[in-house]
């Protein structure tokens, strides 16, 4: 299947970068076995392949005798390929069960190739190269960089595993995943491979095991390998029954506008500017699952969208979420969602517009602040959070409302105007971010005026938000 | 130029090479050269030039599978043949355009029906058009050009049972925006 083709080509850059020849069976055996099982835990778990299974009574009295354990059962993985079966799972990774009662035979092709043994050994060597991600798949490029990084990888995770006794082994794709984000960093020293390399190991009754990587770390980690490529990555996830997503399109490019967040550090807490981009993206987290983006049918910019976006805009289920930025993991996230709307809408002037609608509506609310405090005060900021609804019509309606309010005064009414003009102009899917992203820079409007700039607390910071929670509340209300 | 008809649907599905063993199995977003060739003869036209594939969005649907074999139970005296489930990720709307090289052929296919490898997968006709082949580029879709195997950004696409299964490779070429959004927010 396809692990066969990224093992062939592994064998050939092989060739390419090291001059030696190898035929996919020297390679298996001098490269891939000696790291992978010729030890007492293994890189990777083959079900039912000859490497799972467990010694008959004959192969139990030769080990009593002092053979090598593992080597019979590379013997008896040689043996089963020589034999000329008909290749299936237990010997060939990625392949279909063997006979035709299994209840997946159905989807077996009749128009099978002959599969030669090159070609099994081979899919053992490209079975090592998934790269696993968060939501159990995993992911094969077919990148010379990736591949080559991958397999420098493995023996490094031989090191690792033997420099920790009670770690379980078998995860050689979860491995793939932190090491090839960690190879693509900018830390990764080629002299010290190891430095900087952490992984944060979760212990289950004194067994340690790696946790898979999130998909999006992944993701950005190639990002920042290929800025200006989109690539294509073949998604599967290999168990009980497979899983197979396909050919998936990596646009990196447009994820890029997110990696690349240097000019828009702005948008951060001053306190944790200075951790600098790689700390700061390793805080991001999506909304979607791996699976769950592949549906979109190309990993681009969208299927990153930040977790818990969405709450801030009302929804059939509930009004929609004031922001908070009271802690500086909040603010951080805070600082993401309006990050990623502005790489969606990629449009500076939008977020010039927005930041200047915002302005004039914070404006708007505490105009008369000294004139009549309390109900006043709930009313008009009330009236300022009716401008966040999800269609146009109704926003531009509520913005005249507004702008009768203060007699069309000059700097409402081209702020106002600005903000309809834009809104007109852009494709009707923006406006619901272009909303959510005024809504923030309003949120933002607010604290500023409580605090002094760029230094949040949390406890004078509260009361505004209590009165943007309960207007939020009633906005809802309102529209139903 | 280019004679190219459009087909749209409510749904599609094209079964990936690699999906054997499988309890959840995604469309495939292209055509290959085997499923064009099949195309072809349905719709008794000399050659399909190109081909770009959209659709809205992906769609997890069941079904039940049977093993191709039977099962004997001996205690039972009977053949048996266990069920299991598998989810398809089925495409959304499919719109595919074929392109011709001549009128006559668009004509032909333009009165016909194709199916998208699952035969209740229908897609019908609803628009002609000509186009230069620049402007063919242009469109929006994925598309699958087929190459030999050592050309940069090939992988193997299947096995073509109108060529005793030699292997297929391509390259997959991305215009656009190739699923075609339906409100972003909802």
């Amino acid at each position: 299947m396809y692990t066969s083709h990224i093992g062939r080509r592994l064998l050939s850059l092989y060739h390419q970068r090291t001059g030696e020849e190898l035929s996919a069976r020297q390679f298996f055996e001098q490269r891939l076995y000696p790291l992978f099982y010729a030890h007492k835990r293994f890189l990777q778990w083959v079900p039912s392949s000859p490497f799972a299974q467990d010694f008959n009574k004959d192969e139990k009295a030769l080990v009593a005798l002092g053979d090598s354990p593992y080597e019979i059962k590379l013997g008896k993985l040689h043996n089963k390929i020589d034999s000329g079966l008909a290749p299936d799972a237990s010997f060939v990774i990625g392949f279909p069960a063997a006979g035709a009662e299994g209840t997946t035979s159905g989807q077996v092709s009749g128009v099978g190739p002959k599969v030669s043994s090159e070609e099994i050994y081979c899919s053992w060597i490209g079975g090592a190269l998934g790269v696993g991600v968060s939501g159990g798949l995993s992911l094969l490029l077919d990148e010379d960089d990736v591949l080559w990084a991958l397999y420098e990888g493995w023996a490094h995770y031989r090191t690792f595993l033997e420099q920790r006794p009670t770690m379980k082994g078998n995860q050689i794709e979860t491995w793939n995943g932190h090491w090839l984000a960690h190879a693509f960093s900018p830390e990764f020293d080629p002299a010290y491979p190891l430095d900087e390399f952490k992984i944060d190991l979760t212990d289950t009754a004194g067994t340690l095991a790696m946790p898979t990587r999130e998909w999006v770390q992944v993701l950005f980690a190639l990002t920042r390998h290929y800025p200006t490529r989109d690539l294509m990555a073949y998604v599967y996830s290999l168990a009980q029954t497979n899983r197979t997503i396909g050919f998936v399109p990596l646009q990196l490019r447009g994820i890029n506008k997110v990696y690349d967040l240097t000019e828009k550090l702005f948008l951060f807490p001053e306190a944790v500017r200075s951790a600098g981009q790689a700390e700061l993206l390793r805080l991001y987290t999506v909304q979607y699952g791996f699976a769950r983006a592949c549906q979109m049918g190309a990993i681009g910019l969208a299927a990153i969208e930040p977790a818990k976006l969405r709450d801030y805009l009302p929804s059939a289920y509930g009004p929609a979420k004031p922001p908070a930025t009271k802690t500086e993991a909040a603010a951080i996230q805070f600082a993401f969602h309006q990050l990623w709307i502005l790489a969606m809408l990629n449009n500076q002037e939008l977020y010039d517009t927005a930041d200047r609608l915002a302005g004039a509506l914070h404006q708007f609310a505490i105009r008369d602040i000294g004139k009549n405090a309390g109900r006043g005060k709930n009313n008009v900021n009330q009236q300022v959070e009716q401008v966040f609804v999800k269609h146009r019509p109704l926003f531009i309606d509520k913005l005249s409302d507004m702008l009768a309010a203060v007699n069309a005064a000059s700097p409402y009414r081209d702020a106002f105007d600005e903000a309809v003009r834009q809104v007109m102009l852009m494709p009707v899917d923006n406006f619901p971010l272009f909303i959510i992203l005024t809504r923030f820079r309003y949120i933002a409007r607010q604290n500023e005026g409580v605090l002094p700039a760029g230094n949040a607390k949390a406890d004078t910071a509260a009361p505004a938000f209590k009165d943007s929670a309960a207007a939020a509340e009633q906005t809802q209300l309102n529209l139903q | 130029m280019l004679y190219i008809v459009k087909y749209t649907g409510p749904f599609g599905y094209l079964k990936p090479w690699t999906a054997v063993r499988d309890g959840e199995t995604y469309s495939q977003q292209f055509l290959t050269p085997s499923v064009l060739e099949g195309m072809q003869q349905k719709l008794g036209v000399t050659k399909i030039l190109r081909h770009k594939l959209t659709y809205t969005g992906l769609s997890m649907q069941q079904e039940q599978t049977h093993p191709r074999g039977w099962i004997h139970e001996k205690k039972k005296q009977q053949m048996t043949r266990p069920r299991a489930i598998l989810v398809r990720g089925v495409m959304l709307a499919p719109e595919l355009h074929l392109a011709f090289a001549s009128a006559e052929e668009a004509e032909v296919a333009a009165s016909q029906h194709l199916c998208l490898c699952r035969n209740e997968d229908i897609v019908l006709p609803v628009e002609q058009l000509t186009l230069t082949e620049a402007a063919f580029d242009q469109l929006p879709g994925f598309e699958l050009r087929p190459t030999v195997a050592s050309a940069p950004g090939a992988f193997l696409v299947g096995f073509n049972r109108f060529a005793q299964g030699a292997a297929m490779h391509g390259r997959l070429e991305i215009v656009g925006n190739p699923i075609r959004p339906v409100g972003l927010m909802q």
